[in-house]
């Protein structure tokens, strides 16, 4: 496992603000957001090798405002889904092309959104963690 | 005594242009529950955009969409102008807002068309599309191909447009609004497709923010968000009031656009009156790095792009995501309870554009 | 309203051109089928690293330049890099062909004009 140089996460350069959460807080911090009647835009996935960064962005009139979860690599990622049901496309996403283990989706596709079971799993996965690593190239 | 049925709707289907499956269960005639499938046109954009030059990138997103094209390309140079610190020169920012609003206009012509045709208006989308032939040959002219019209770069603009092209732009544009008058006259006031619209496939305003709508959809629910407030380009000069209906149903989506048309002719008309003449392009220098999140706004919608750059020639994580991508969780909510006659036009209010969605 | 459109239609010409009959020309600057001028080609492998869709192969020691114009997306962006002016888009799109082929040349089977 060759682990890449990154930039941290302090080093973005965007006027729009990230608060950093816990996983077990995400689902009552998206709570927070749809109280506050915040829109659900996206979410970003970065595989920074062992762990991954989670971006859910939140659109808040013209500003955005982000939150940050990181995970590492096996762990489990609460849906947000049952308060923003508009999550699920991106969260199969995410659980499908990086191999994140999002569990409790309000629509699960059960890693069939995009691909087929002929497919190589996770193909956005820097690491790929499901195969043999030095059998299996990209 | 209803009885229940589940029916595939599309990726095979005449109103569809792109494959996107619904599975509908109907009871009777009446839609219970949609659930979208997709992944017939997936083709790993966000991962080729790592593998290539953050130069060639600008290519590459373009071709994400054709029929915003210039917007993908936009909302990638203003990320990664964002992180190498450019500023763009003011004329290629001006130019920026006309060929995007003219994007607009032709993908909202694009969709009068397709809408009128969902319906079964044939003759109106011949019009609409008529219309449109007049915008695909500016681009022919100003930016050198029709679709994919490659005029963005990191820094500006890759050419400029002369005092000659813009003049017959105006010209055209005076015939497109003359032609727009009528038929957009017909899509808003006609009986029959007011009886195939008013009231089908509502979507209020609370749903719509918490599915995350994005764009006309959202707007038409009553929230007023668009991105051109943010002041990306030249808009923090060329001020946008986001165009709002309240109803939130078919119709007020497509009353939505057709202001949408009517302000994008304005804004097109004042960028060209208020041109600076300054340079189109600076040179990139250095490599990207940091991250950074980008937003514009397309015709279907807010756009957003997350760059993640590391110093090196390649980017580190690409993420995009486009309006369909957004609008398609909303179906879930409109589709049920409408009739099943009616899914066609309710799919297609959102604009769905899945080679977009997938990427 | 749409029956007076439908009159006008009905006695107008039609917006559409006879193609082969009429052909239309594209305007200037349009961004047509890319052709490279063999003899001011310097190798400099300038195109190939611009080119997006990786359509331009340049071998700088053996002086040969391969381009596939399957692959070629019509850009612009080997003729932007290209210092000689080697590279030109034409304002004709590219024709259909019968067969696959590439465009190959070879800068050291030339009697040696211009390095």
């Amino acid at each position: 496992m060759t682990e890449v140089t990154r930039p941290p996460a302090a080093a973005m350069c965007d006027v729009e603000p990230t608060r950093p959460v816990a996983v077990s807080d995400l689902c009552a911090a998206a709570e927070a957001m749809a109280t506050r009647n915040l829109r659900f835009v996206t979410a970003t996935c970065l595989d920074m090798g062992a762990t991954f960064d989670i971006y859910y962005h939140f659109a808040d009139g013209v500003k955005l405002d982000n939150l940050l979860v990181t995970i590492p690599r096996d762990a489990e990622l609460p849906s947000i889904t049952a308060s923003y049901l508009g999550a699920f496309l991106v969260e199969n996403e995410m659980k499908e092309l990086f191999g994140i283990n999002v569990v409790d989706i309000g629509i699960d596709y059960n890693g069939r959104l995009f691909m087929t079971e002929l497919d190589q799993a996770h193909p956005m996965a820097k690491v790929q963690s499901c195969a043999a690593p030095t059998v299996e190239g990209e | 005594m209803a009885q229940r049925t589940v029916i595939p709707f599309g990726p095979q289907h005449p109103v569809l242009p792109e494959p996107i499956q619904l599975k509908l269960t109907l009871k009777d005639e009446i839609v219970e529950e949609a659930l979208p499938h997709i992944g017939y046109v997936h083709r790993g954009v966000e991962k080729a955009a790592e593998r290539m030059d953050y130069t060639q990138n600008v290519f590459l997103v373009e071709r994400i969409c054709g029929i915003c094209s210039f917007i993908h390309a936009l909302c990638y140079c203003q990320g990664l102008e964002r992180l190498m610190g450019l500023e763009v020169p003011r004329r290629a920012a001006y130019l920026r807002v006309i060929w995007s609003e003219l994007h607009r206009l032709q993908s909202h012509h694009l969709w009068l068309g397709l809408y009128a045709d969902a319906f079964g208006f044939e003759s109106l989308f011949m019009e609409f599309w008529r219309s449109r032939e007049m915008l695909m040959d500016i681009f022919e002219k100003t930016a050198g191909s029709r679709v994919i019209i490659s005029a963005c770069c990191i820094g500006g603009v890759r050419r400029d447009i002369s005092d000659q092209h813009l003049q017959e732009t105006l010209e055209t544009l005076k015939m497109l609004e003359a032609a727009f008058d009528k038929s957009s006259e017909v899509m808003l006031n006609d009986y029959t497709v007011k009886k195939r619209t008013v009231g089908k496939g509502i979507l209020p305003a609370d749903k719509a923010i918490l599915l995350g709508a994005a764009g006309p959809v959202l707007r038409a629910s009553g929230v007023e968000q668009d991105a051109r407030q943010t002041g990306f380009a030249a808009y923090d000069e060329l001020r946008v009031e986001p165009v709002v209906e309240t109803a939130g149903d078919c119709y007020a989506r497509a009353k939505v656009r057709i202001r949408e048309c009517r302000q994008s002719l304005d804004l097109v008309r004042r960028a060209i009156a208020g041109l600076p003449d300054t340079d189109i392009a600076v040179r990139p220098k250095g490599r990207p790095n940091g991250r950074t999140i980008s937003r514009v706004e397309q015709p279907r919608g807010e756009l957003l792009y997350f760059l993640a750059a590391n110093g090196t020639q390649k980017l580190d994580r690409l993420r995009v995501r486009t309006p369909t991508f957004a609008n398609v969780a909303p179906l879930v909510h409109m589709l049920p309870g409408c009739e099943v006659a009616d899914v066609p036009v309710i799919v297609l209010s959102i604009d769905p554009c899945i080679s977009c969605t997938e990427r | 309203m749409m029956l007076s459109s439908v009159i006008r239609n009905l006695f107008s010409k039609p917006a559409t051109r006879p193609f082969p009959v009429a052909v239309r020309t594209a305007p200037d600057g349009y961004r047509g089928a890319v052709e490279f001028e063999e003899d001011v080609c310097i190798y400099c492998g300038a195109c190939a690293t611009r080119c997006p869709a990786n359509a331009i192969c340049v071998d700088r020691v053996a002086k040969s330049l391969d381009f596939d114009p399957f692959k070629c997306v019509q850009c612009g962006a080997c003729a932007e890099a290209c210092k000689k002016g080697c590279v030109q888009l034409q304002i004709d799109y590219q024709h259909p062909v019968a067969a696959h082929s590439t465009v190959t040349f070879n800068g050291a089977l030339k009697p040696p004009e211009a390095p």
